[in-house]
């Protein structure tokens, strides 16, 4: 699959908060948004998740040269998870199941977000890492091929961050899936980001594989993505 | 599916009692005072004119109200504002049975409550079966006129704070325009019905002079009850319409 956004551009009163992306996105990768805030990397998921009309520009998804409807292949997964709060963890989770013909538990995924100590518990009383967890599970359970997830590391304590970054490598390679994440936490996640997009002030900057961009960018006085970052913008990039 | 979606919903419902107690409050407090004031006035033919002219009917038009419009009103404005109805477009899930599911659980829980309110005065005054089945036909008619409306509300408000801000106004336009000329024109020794041509457009009308009927307080209906029908009908066939042009899951450019 190809996820194509052409011109995309976008205005709230007459601040301009994106200005002509363009970006191509293909299965089997894993795109890293990266910007400050205030960037326009919300904007971007909102308008490909549906929720925000773009003022300008288009955005295509194909498969084998022929066009798809996004919303129907693609998952957002959002910052906090607020639906159904008076339902427990387990009935949230089988009412998705039972209403999604394709829906793929992880067992592995479940164990790793340690939802089995929470199922019993109402979604009113988790604790935004918790919310966040549920969030996270039900993208995957929901089995689609377009996965846009927001903050996936924020609020899962080191080792979970450590973990779900080797589940999430391996899960997107295997199903072949085209993987967009927001995040500010890219220290020592590196690994699962096959392609970096450099967005400030509404702008792609740089897009391109991350390996390249990494070589590309050696010289900056920042190790890794925040040095390519800070190359790129004369910025640096918050770490969460 | 409809099923499962209104057992979640039940669910849901049961776990959040506090805001349905809190829908269920007026006419819970209108039973009580019909209580208390049936067991101190000693003149029980005045204490049960009293509860079967005023206090029954507005326990089941507010009843109606907070079930047809607030609950649901507030239902759908929190799942547009938390993203659930955009999580729900993303499963298989059509939109049509998951708002039926819902409106089933609205149903089952308002006429257990109206059982129950019905079941209460009747153990008070001995209304009669007849009259009791009729009212909590008519009151089943009544909210599913009203029901759609709760859609075209819900699609005005993009917070669900500003629900409850606004229900309260609503709340006296579509209740005391009733109440207010009725219980005045009786106190004045008129006919309540004197009023009801300016109020046509209020389905609260129809079901407030059914309940007076049945209950024996008037001789006859203003119109009769097939007319009744067809302009609940046609009442409820114009807000599915402007709930159709109206509502929308999600305001576009508000989630962001």
């Amino acid at each position: 699959m190809e996820l194509n956004v052409t011109k995309l551009s976008k205005r709230y009163g007459g601040r301009k908060v994106l200005q002509d992306v363009c970006l191509s996105f293909r299965s089997g990768r894993t795109y890293l948004i990266l910007g400050k805030n205030g960037a326009g990397k919300s904007t971007f998921i909102n308008i490909l998740a549906g929720n925000v009309n773009s003022d300008e520009g288009a955005v295509e998804l194909l498969e084998n040269g022929e066009t798809r409807d996004l919303q129907s292949n693609a998952i957002f997964q959002y910052q906090s998870f607020a639906s159904f709060r008076f339902l427990k963890v387990k009935e949230v989770l089988s009412f998705f199941a039972m209403t999604t013909a394709r829906a793929k538990e992880d067992p592995e995924l479940y164990e790793l977000l340690s939802l089995d100590r929470i199922k019993n518990r109402l979604i009113e009383n988790l604790s935004g890492g918790e919310r966040k967890a549920v969030s996270l599970y039900l993208t995957f359970l929901l089995n689609k091929k377009v996965v846009v997830l927001d903050e996936p590391f924020a609020e899962l304590d080191i080792e979970k961050k450590f973990l779900l970054e080797r589940h999430l490598k391996e899960k997107i390679t295997s199903q072949n899936l085209l993987a967009i994440i927001v995040s500010h936490e890219i220290s020592g996640y590196q690994e699962l980001f096959t392609d970096l997009v450099v967005l400030d002030e509404g702008r792609v900057v740089e897009a391109g594989e991350t390996r390249d961009l990494l070589e590309k960018y050696k010289n900056s006085p920042f190790r890794g993505l925040e040095g390519v970052f800070y190359s790129l913008t004369g910025k640096y990039i918050e770490v969460s | 599916m409809v099923m499962h979606i209104a057992r979640f919903y039940l669910l849901e419902q049961w776990r959040n009692k506090w805001t349905v107690i809190g829908n269920i409050m007026a006419p819970m407090i209108f039973l009580a005072f019909a209580l208390v004031l049936r067991s101190t006035i000693e003149d029980k033919a005045t204490a049960d004119l009293i509860i079967k002219s005023q206090f029954l009917p507005f326990s089941l038009l507010i009843l109606i109200f907070s079930l047809a419009l607030s609950l649901n009103v507030l239902l759908l404005s929190e799942k547009k504002e938390d993203g659930t109805f955009l999580l729900l477009k993303r499963t298989d899930l059509k939109m049509n049975s998951y708002l039926i599911g819902t409106a089933a659980g609205i149903f089952i829980i308002f006429n257990f409550f109206l059982v129950f309110f019905l079941a209460c005065y009747e153990l008070m005054l001995g209304i009669g079966a007849g009259a009791l089945i009729s009212i909590a036909l008519f009151a089943n008619v009544t909210l599913l006129c009203l029901y759609p409306a709760s859609y075209v509300l819900a699609s005005f408000f993009k917070k669900s704070k500003k629900v409850v801000a606004f229900l309260t106004p609503i709340t006296l336009l579509l209740m005391f325009s009733i109440t207010m000329p009725s219980m005045l024109a009786m106190t004045q020794g008129q006919n309540p019905q004197m009023y009801y041509k300016f109020l046509f457009w209020n389905p609260m009308m129809i079901m407030n002079d059914i309940a007076l009927f049945e209950l024996n307080m008037i001789e006859g209906t203003w119109l009769p009850t097939y007319q009744y029908l067809l302009i609940l009908i046609g009442l409820c066939a114009a807000l599915w319409f402007a709930a159709l042009k109206t509502f929308k899951i999600a305001d576009r450019g508000e989630r962001i």
